[in-house]
């Protein structure tokens, strides 16, 4: 068990290195030049030397392969480096960011799950009827939105036209101004219509997994004894039947909790909303690496974290993978 | 499809006409093909042409209105149909090609060789999807075909780790191992004997594929990453919303058609795959005809 | 089983009731908490770019950056609504007979908002500082400054290598005054974030991510020129539509984005909601590579002039609201000029006559034109994937070149990618790798006379096309040697008619810029020539107004505390609903 455990990390090690590499070589592939952040406007207007002096002073005149060896040394040292863009530590711009995307994303993920499981346990129990396909085709409808569609209609409608919500942003700063209970409420507010498109969009994955590994448990001999036994049918689905339907369901929830820490480019691009995701996609753009490569460490480190734990917890939760 | 079809025509058919979201799915999926293929006959103009003022309303003459330069709306809609046909069906193709093809040779070889094509796999799996999609997409430039190549080379590990496990089922080493003994070419069994064992799986993969690859095109499209010189609905969708559409209460003709279409499109390919499955998965199917 | 069946309805039913009710009350708490709380009367202000610490030294954009740059901390000069410069911290000034000396006198008081007083040192240090960390343009308009002496803390006396037509406006109603007892010692200056100055406004609160807090220099200078609001808010709005539907909703005061020409009539028209609309600097151009065969030639260039209407493509793309290119390129409403030289008229029957000329024939009569060597021709145009804009005119202008008959294609790309091409690391020295790319360029290339001479000579920083021609270069160079600002004006004129008939590039239009605000909230906004109402010019006035400001909220733990709520709400859910079964 231990020796497995081992050529796991190794393995994981491994893998964490490549994405590094690939985070680093590629954005530096893509043509264009950090340069106009670096420099800010009218970089044309810079002569030779002051350019030089520019590259040279966030190492960008290094050899490739240097840089990497560079980068490499201050991230052992726990160092993320500078943005070139936003003209601060990308560990604090980072720091900043992950607390919304985690309020944001784990919001978004709980109450899926929880929906998902509601809808998904009862859709098996009804299998082949028309409760259970049409709750399927519901749930598959809405999954086949475009994430900035559905986000904008909602944004069309319950923002702008209804203004039952407020539009953009985490919480307002000209409104809350220190009292707890009018913060956390206004927070919860702006969490309303990304949440809500993110629900949409996400709870078509945990339905699907419930109700299949509901149908399965269903069939189980266990089960059936149960229901042979007369006990009441909610009894049955979701005390005997539900607890080991859960567990995939948990396997999706803890994978996806890994992505969570990602954001939800999309959806926080359309609400304005300080997460990773669009922190992301602006680096991207601005072709500012360093903030890149922290970004996408961070993310991999998370969906790993969360693999991790998903192959930990597996065994002892279900006593019939422990054997193998 | 017409190896799944043929082989056994009466159950197949059964399982469509028994099973209402895959009739559904199969049904939708017909109508937008024959909208793909008829675009020229039906549609009321050439989707190229600026036939009019940009900006009008709906109203005779153009039933969705024009759009920023004077193209008639539903025309465009009716050629982008092509466009995201296209990407569903060649992405996913690929996809599912790449996927067939390393779950095929990692569960046959074994060893050394199966093991480093699944890490492989787990990298691909683990590397944030959207980060590296928004990057190469970037990186290659927004054409069509760079689109369907992004598609592709970041969305073929979970087909190749399910194909995998389906060939590890079917004995493929077993099978190659008396092959060899025997002075066949390991190759030839692969492709003879267990490929088609396989294909059916694979065809659900693609279906999913596909409807991924459609959504991916628009979400990427919005980031303005997609390519805005095809007409596609995600395109379509692009111009739209960079015109202001939910400003001026265009967004009632422009954007919600298109994006209806591609979400009956996506649920289409997903509720034909999701019968596929069942179809494919014969301990599902005993579960369904026994519960 | 069905009777099971309806027994777990019922159960999942109750359920939800319960969590329908939570929410309900949750929802229903905040949208009476959000109805009743008064706002403070604060300015807000959705800007579409971060821009870091706001300090001259790491803010990121010319637009809408450097305009709250200008906010925070003041200049010796200021440009006025007709963009002249005219005194500002500066209460008299004096020039030698020579134009080599001048004297300045600061008013008396400035202070930065830390209190400290500002004297002619922070000046002195100012200057200096940009000398040796500064960027861009700045730092080239100190390189005729030969010394700056203090005699007395409200005395600045500088020497001039050469004489400077255009001093008031670069450097002195350019540099910033940063405080020297901040800056001192200062090696890496973008690291800097403390954004002290003495401006109308203090940034009081920078949320990554989120938002600006200014607020009103309390002991601002000037007697009656003060902060007009007493406290700006300024969210990042990064999607265009958010940002639109959020001014319509009121959620915000005014936008920085320029409003497209397709919604000006739909904000113009709802309540609350005016916008201001104005011709702006900013040019758009369809870059031809001249330094490539057969753009090398003036009769190819002129035959694709020729083939284009740029008035069909400002009523198509910018529906009117724009000015038509001028093949001078100089904006007719320049200050640098009288009149500029007439859009080219659409010929197509010139152009084929022009190409004819050249060689460039259908030998094979399938309607495409092969090059003089009979083998076939073909040129593309690259534009920005994510400006349609661009996009739009980049399909029409090759709808028209084929029709006389040169195979176009035009290829979308990323913005920066595009810049690549046409501008390898902003430098024109390392080359270019484009046939013809639809180009742009910001406002402040047409406010600088000599910026001319860096679009169009063959020497020019700026000169994206390689174009080169003697007689431009000759009057281009002629700028150079202006020594009033009124001199300019002839040298300019006759630069942008030699320029005309050569085609460097092909410009467009200029687009004019709308800007939507909420008068109820803020009504001084000043419409400043060429560039908008962004400006510190809108938000200074005789008296200030509203409430006084809040602190600032401190919002690092709010997020933790709301996902515990949300959290914590989930697992009595869930906890009740396994009690209950």
């Amino acid at each position: 068990m231990r020796g497995r455990i081992g050529s796991q990390l190794v393995q994981y090690l491994i893998l964490i290195f490549l994405t590094l590499a690939l985070n680093f070589f590629l954005p530096r592939a893509m043509p264009g030049n950090p340069l106009s952040r670096l420099a800010g406007e009218d970089v044309a207007l810079m002569s030779p030397e002051a350019r030089q002096e520019l590259l040279v002073r966030h190492g960008l005149d290094r050899p490739l392969a240097v840089q990497f060896g560079i980068f490499l040394r201050s991230l052992a040292q726990g160092d993320l480096g500078y943005s070139f863009q936003r003209n601060a530590s990308v560990a604090s711009i980072i720091a900043e960011r992950i607390p919304w995307t985690l309020l944001l994303t784990t919001t978004a993920l709980t109450l899926q799950t929880l929906i998902g499981v509601m809808l998904g346990g009862w859709a098996a129990w009804r299998r082949g009827g028309s409760a259970d396909y049409g709750t399927m085709a519901a749930v598959m409808l809405c999954r086949s939105m475009p994430s900035f569609w559905i986000a904008m209609i909602l944004l069309a409608i319950f923002g702008a036209e209804l203004r039952w919500f407020p539009m953009f942003g985490a919480f307002k700063p000209w409104l809350v101004g220190g009292d707890s209970l009018a913060a956390v409420v206004d927070v919860l507010r702006h969490l309303a219509l990304p949440v809500t498109s993110m629900v949409v969009l996400g709870t078509a994955e945990t339905f699907m997994t419930m109700r299949y590994s509901m149908l399965d448990v269903l069939g189980e001999d266990y089960v059936r004894t149960a229901r042979a036994k007369g006990l009441r049918e909610v009894v049955v689905l979701y005390k005997h039947a539900g607890r080991n339907a859960l567990l995939p369901v948990a396997t999706v929830f803890m994978l996806s909790l890994g992505f969570a820490v990602g954001g939800a480019t999309v959806i926080e691009t359309v609400f304005a909303y300080p997460g990773m995701g669009r922190l992301m996609y602006e680096a991207v753009l601005g072709r500012d690496y360093p903030l890149l490569q922290g970004t996408f460490l961070v993310i991999t480190l998370a969906v790993i974290a969360a693999n991790i734990v998903a192959d930990l917890l597996y065994p002892l939760v279900d006593p019939r993978v422990r054997s193998t | 499809m017409t190896d799944l079809v043929s082989g056994k025509r009466p159950y197949a058919l059964k399982l469509f006409l028994g099973n209402p979201p895959g009739l559904i799915g199969a049904l939708l999926l017909v109508m937008l093909l024959g909208i793909a293929v008829l675009a020229p006959q039906i549609s009321p103009y050439d989707p190229d042409d600026r036939v009019g003022r940009p900006f009008q309303e709906p109203g005779a003459g153009h039933l969705l209105g024009t759009n920023d330069i004077g193209q008639d709306i539903l025309s465009e809609i009716i050629w982008g149909t092509r466009a995201s046909l296209t990407i569903g069906v060649v992405a996913g193709m690929l996809v599912t090609t790449i996927g067939t093809m390393v779950g095929l040779v990692a569960g046959c070889s074994g060893g050394t060789v199966d093991n480093l094509l699944m890490r492989f796999t787990d990298l691909v799996l683990i590397v944030p999807f959207l980060p590296l999609m928004i990057l190469l997409a970037a990186f290659l430039g927004p054409s069509f075909y760079n689109l369907l190549l992004v598609i592709g080379v970041l969305m073929w590990a979970r087909p190749a780790r399910i194909i995998r496990s389906q060939v590890l089922s079917l004995r493929c080493r077993t099978y190659v191992e008396a092959a060899r003994a025997a002075g066949a070419s390991s190759g030839r069994i692969m492709f003879r004997h267990i490929l088609p064992g396989v294909l059916p799986l694979a065809l659900a993969q693609f279906v999913m594929s596909a409807s991924m690859a459609i959504l991916i095109e628009a979400s990427l499209s919005f980031l303005g990453l997609g390519d805005p010189l095809q007409k596609s609905w995600g395109s379509i969708l692009f111009y739209a919303q960079a015109r202001g559409a939910f400003i001026t209460g265009a967004w009632l003709w422009w954007v919600l058609p298109p994006g209806l279409l591609i979400t009956l499109t996506v649920m289409g390919f997903a509720l034909t795959g999701f019968a596929l499955d069942r179809y494919v998965n014969p301990r599902l199917n005993q579960r369904q005809a026994g519960g | 089983m069905t009777q099971g069946g309806l027994e777990m309805v019922r159960g999942s039913a109750r359920g939800k009731r319960w969590v329908g009710l939570v929410m309900m009350l949750i929802l229903l708490a905040g949208i009476a908490t959000a109805a009743s709380a008064a706002e403070p009367s604060q300015l807000r202000i959705g800007i579409h770019t971060e821009e870091g610490w706001m300090t001259p030294y790491s803010y990121v954009t010319g637009y809408p950056g450097l305009p709250f740059v200008r906010m925070i901390y003041d200049t010796l000069f200021i440009m006025n609504a007709e963009r002249t410069p005219v005194p500002w911290m500066v209460r008299e000034y004096s020039t030698s007979e020579d134009g080599l000396t001048w004297t300045l006198k600061l008013h008396e008081g400035i202070e930065f908002h830390d209190g400290t007083p500002l004297t002619s040192a922070d000046v002195a240090f100012s200057y200096t500082f940009m000398t040796l960390h500064g960027h861009g343009p700045w730092q080239r308009s100190l390189r005729g400054i030969r010394s700056v002496e203090t005699p007395d803390p409200l005395t600045v006396v500088i020497h001039l290598e050469r004489v400077l037509p255009l001093f008031k406006q670069v450097p002195l109603a350019e540099v910033v005054i940063i405080p020297a007892h901040i800056w001192e010692g200062v090696t890496d200056p973008k690291t800097i974030t403390d954004a002290t100055g003495s401006g109308p406004y203090r940034l009081l609160e920078y949320v990554s991510g989120q938002f600006y807090r200014l607020e009103a220099h309390p002991n601002y200078f000037h007697a009656e020129q003060v902060p007009s609001v007493a406290s700006i808010i300024v969210p990042f709005i990064p999607d265009a539509t958010t940002m639109f539907m959020a001014l319509k909703a009121g959620e915000i005061d005014m936008g920085t984005r320029d409003v497209p020409p397709e919604m000006v009539a739909d904000l113009a028209g709802t309540a609350g909601l005016k916008v201001d609309r104005g011709p702006s600097y900013v040019s758009t151009l369809l870059a031809i590579n001249n330094g490539r065969p057969p753009f090398d030639q003036v009769d190819f260039r002129r035959a694709l002039e020729l083939a284009v209407d740029v008035q069909y493509l400002v009523d198509i793309i910018r529906l009117g609201q724009a000015t038509v290119g001028s093949p001078g390129f100089v904006h007719p409403m320049s200050p640098w000029v009288a009149a500029v030289p007439a859009a080219v008229k659409q010929d197509f029957a010139a152009a084929a006559g022009l190409l004819e000329g050249l060689g460039f024939v259908d030998r094979n009569a399938d309607g495409l034109r092969e090059d003089p060597q009979g083998n076939s021709f073909q040129q593309t145009i690259i534009t920005s994937a994510e400006r349609p804009e661009r996009v739009r005119a980049a399909q029409i202008i090759a709808d028209w070149f084929k029709q006389i008959g040169l195979n176009t294609v035009v290829q979308a790309m990323e913005h920066t990618t595009v810049a690549a091409r046409v501008w390898p690391d902003f430098d024109v020295t390392k080359g270019r790798d484009y046939d013809l790319a639809v180009w742009g360029w910001s406002a402040g290339v047409q406010e600088n006379p000599l910026n001319l001479w860096e679009v169009l000579h063959t020497k020019g920083t700026l000169n994206v096309g390689a174009f080169s021609d003697p007689a431009v270069d000759a009057v281009a160079e002629r700028l150079r040697e202006v020594t009033a600002r009124d001199d300019f004006r002839p040298v300019a004129e006759e630069l942008a008619r030699t320029t005309a008939g050569k085609v460097p590039f092909i410009t467009l239009w200029y687009p004019d810029n709308s800007y939507a605000y909420r008068p109820e909230a803020h009504d001084g906004w000043v419409y400043v020539r060429g560039l908008g109402i962004l400006d510190k010019l809108s938000l200074l006035g005789p008296v200030p107004a509203g409430a006084g400001p809040l602190g600032p909220v401190g919002a690092r733990s709010l997020p933790w505390i709301v996902l515990a709520v949300v959290l914590a709400g989930a697992g009595i859910v869930v906890a009740r609903r396994k009690r209950r079964s």
